[in-house]
């Protein structure tokens, strides 16, 4: 028999803060990309880091897997690198006779939990296609069987600074992914200082040794996912709250948004999925269950909005090349102008 | 004296007794004499005009007397003065007599009205005339006299504006008294009433009577206030309408969507709501209780509370 429902929202929301806890002692300036991440596992969310090179994506990564639990699987994005090498690779045994083992996708099997594809967009786009079925579908047939991974989360890496022998994801590859969040250096001056003279960061292994294992229990999180997806309540308000801002997305001029530098009416081509409004919603109601409440706000929106719609928005080709920025700037016009509660909602209601 | 009275002759004694005997004989007819005296007919009141002076033709001139008349005496009617009776430009215009009957007397109360009708030209001495009442009824007729009443008579100025020009006298304006002084306290102190007014209006006033109180709050105030007197009862719609105005408010002043994690900018933009910072905080907080969460509270009791907290806001607005 299973325990009442509050005592698994309290137990895991306790576990949750803990693995948090854990990963902002070894990773310092990262705070809001650890709860980011963090609500990601529990929304069941593949997320895209995007960030320079040294920045700490990697321990970020390897911190959180080990709190986790469950297996940890890497691979690197190359130029070369093809479908088949996600999936098997070919070497020769003792015996001098070829043979072929499973690759990092199907070594775990089905305990597999986290999956970090370094630089993908240095990977062909053939790579991608599979890498993204597999994770809309979490299974995958290979060596005339099917092979299962229901606990996989993939965290994939990206660096936008270094353009040569790259291949842009597409905007519907990056639909796929819940979240892109920005690992970012640090501002705050006396981190930088404990980051550059502080040996202990220094030593990523040592590092990740330092949080605690199996914080969580990965293999239950699918479960659990569900039950909190089901539990945390959204009212009328925030309902219609949510669809302006998606509204807003496709069309920001409605809404009074205005841009800084370009002419917002000229800006976006397509805005937010059905998908990525629905994983929106998803992470929000996470965020309010982090936060110990039933119900959501616009706050917990807030808190993921830009890291889960951001990356869905697809701009009009002149403006691709500054899209982190306009991005950024056009989701938090967005937030600061539509209204909650929405004046037109007032009356129909 | 003492050797008179002490040595009487006896002529003088028998003299003196006469006299007592007839003394003593008339005393009756003395207190008749004095009771008869006692019922004389008598005038109780007699009212003139009260001017005597500046009177004009056409001018009517009252008369009123009371009489006490002992009974069983009257007065005779034919010596009564007739109506339109004419003495030296004197008119009797009207005569009321009214009688009011006692135990011993009788009253008359007799009204006389004369209108003068003279056209001397010159001020003169005229009066209305005396009268002279017979009694009857009692033993003998008596006669009762009513003096008769002076008056200085001014006629009307013959003429046009060349006798006016004749008397007129040379006027002086006259000397006019400094009220500069009584000007400058009485502008200062309608001043300072005005300034009073407009600031009692200005902090109390819920209608945009001056420019400058229709300020977001002002406006949210008189929302609300019109939405809790509605007189149905009060929804969850209603609670949400209210909280939109509130938050209409909000975002107005800081131009932008305002939220929970907004109040401490909020405040150093606008330090004028500084004081109220706890206040604000609560009512976010309410706020998301209320649009967010499910569950029901006091829709009436939430906008009264916003009434209260917008004016509260709305003094701030406005600087108080």
């Amino acid at each position: 028999m299973s325990p009442p429902l509050d005592a698994q929202l309290t137990d895991w929301r306790d576990h949750a803060l803990k693995l948090e806890s854990e990963v902002k002692n070894v990773i310092v300036g990262q705070d809001k990309a650890i709860r980011l991440m963090n609500i990601a596992i529990f929304a069941r969310g593949h997320v895209l880091l995007d960030g320079g090179v040294g920045v700490g994506k990697t321990t970020l990564l390897q911190s959180i897997a080990r709190g986790i639990g469950g297996a940890y699987e890497r691979i690197e994005g190359t130029v070369d690198l093809m479908p088949n090498d996600l999936i098997y690779h070919t070497f020769l045994g003792p015996d001098g006779r070829p043979q072929i083992d499973e690759g990092p996708l199907l070594r775990a099997g089905e305990n597999l939990s986290v999956f970090f594809f370094n630089e993908i967009n240095r990977a062909r786009p053939q790579v991608h296609a599979l890498m993204l079925r597999v994770m809309a579908e979490r299974h995958l047939s290979a060596f005339k069987k099917e092979y299962r991974m229901p606990h996989m989360i993939v965290f994939a890496d990206r660096n936008q600074v270094e353009k040569n022998e790259t291949f842009e994801i597409p905007s519907a590859a990056r639909d796929r992914f819940m979240m892109e969040i920005p690992i970012e250096i640090p501002t705050d001056r006396e981190l930088k200082k404990s980051l550059v003279f502080n040996t202990k960061f220094q030593h990523a292994e040592k590092l990740t040794q330092q949080v605690e294992s199996e914080i969580l229990k990965f293999d239950q999180l699918n479960a659990f996912s569900d039950l909190l997806q089901n539990h945390i309540k959204s009212s009328d308000v925030l309902e219609e709250y949510a669809l302006d801002l998606w509204d807003a997305t496709q069309h920001p001029e409605k809404f009074g948004v205005t841009m800084e530098s370009v002419d917002v009416t000229r800006v976006i081509q397509t805005g937010a999925s059905p998908r990525g409004m629905g994983m929106l919603l998803k992470a929000a109601r996470v965020n309010a269950w982090l936060n110990g409440r039933d119900s959501m706000y616009p706050e917990d929106i807030h808190a993921v909005f830009h890291e889960v719609i951001s990356h869905r928005l697809v701009f009009n080709s002149m403006y691709e090349n500054r899209r982190t920025a306009l991005a950024r700037e056009l989701t938090a016009n967005i937030m600061s102008t539509v209204a909650v509660p929405s004046p037109t909602f007032s009356k129909a209601a | 004296m003492k050797t008179l009275i002490s040595k009487p002759s006896f002529q003088t004694r028998l003299s003196a007794c006469l006299l007592a005997t007839c003394l003593l004989m008339n005393a009756p007819l003395a207190i008749a004499e004095d009771a008869a005296t006692t019922i004389a007919p008598e005038i109780v009141s007699l009212t003139n005009p009260d001017k005597s002076y500046g009177v004009q033709i056409g001018d009517k001139l009252t008369r009123k007397m009371v009489l006490a008349l002992p009974a069983p005496y009257q007065i005779a009617k034919e010596t009564f003065p007739k109506k339109g009776n004419k003495h030296n430009g004197i008119e009797l215009v009207e005569i009321n007599v009214a009688t009011e009957q006692q135990k011993t007397r009788t009253l008359y109360s007799v009204e006389l009205g004369y209108q003068a009708f003279t056209h001397k030209k010159t001020p003169s001495v005229m009066q209305l005339p005396a009268l002279e009442y017979v009694l009857t009824g009692g033993e003998k007729p008596i006669k009762m006299d009513i003096p008769a009443w002076g008056f200085w008579f001014s006629p009307l100025v013959a003429g046009g504006i060349e006798t006016a020009e004749k008397n007129m006298q040379p006027e002086f304006k006259p000397p006019l008294v400094d009220i500069r002084s009584h000007q400058t306290r009485l502008t200062v102190f309608l001043s300072l009433l005005l300034a009073s007014l407009l600031t009692l209006l200005y902090i109390n006033a819920d209608g945009q009577w001056m420019p400058f109180m229709g300020g977001a709050f002002a406006r949210a105030h008189r929302k609300l206030k019109r939405l809790s007197k509605k007189p149905a009862v009060k929804t969850a719609k209603d609670e949400k309408q209210a909280l939109v105005y509130m938050h209409q408010a909000f975002n107005h002043h800081y131009r932008a969507n305002i939220f929970a994690r907004d109040i401490e900018r909020f405040v150093i933009m606008h330090p004028g709501f500084k004081k109220m910072k706890k206040e604000i905080e609560q009512f976010f907080e309410h706020s998301n209780t209320s649009l967010y969460s499910v569950d029901a509270r006091d829709s009436a009791k939430v906008i009264e509370n916003l009434v209260q907290l917008s004016k509260q806001l709305r003094d701030c607005e406005r600087g108080i």
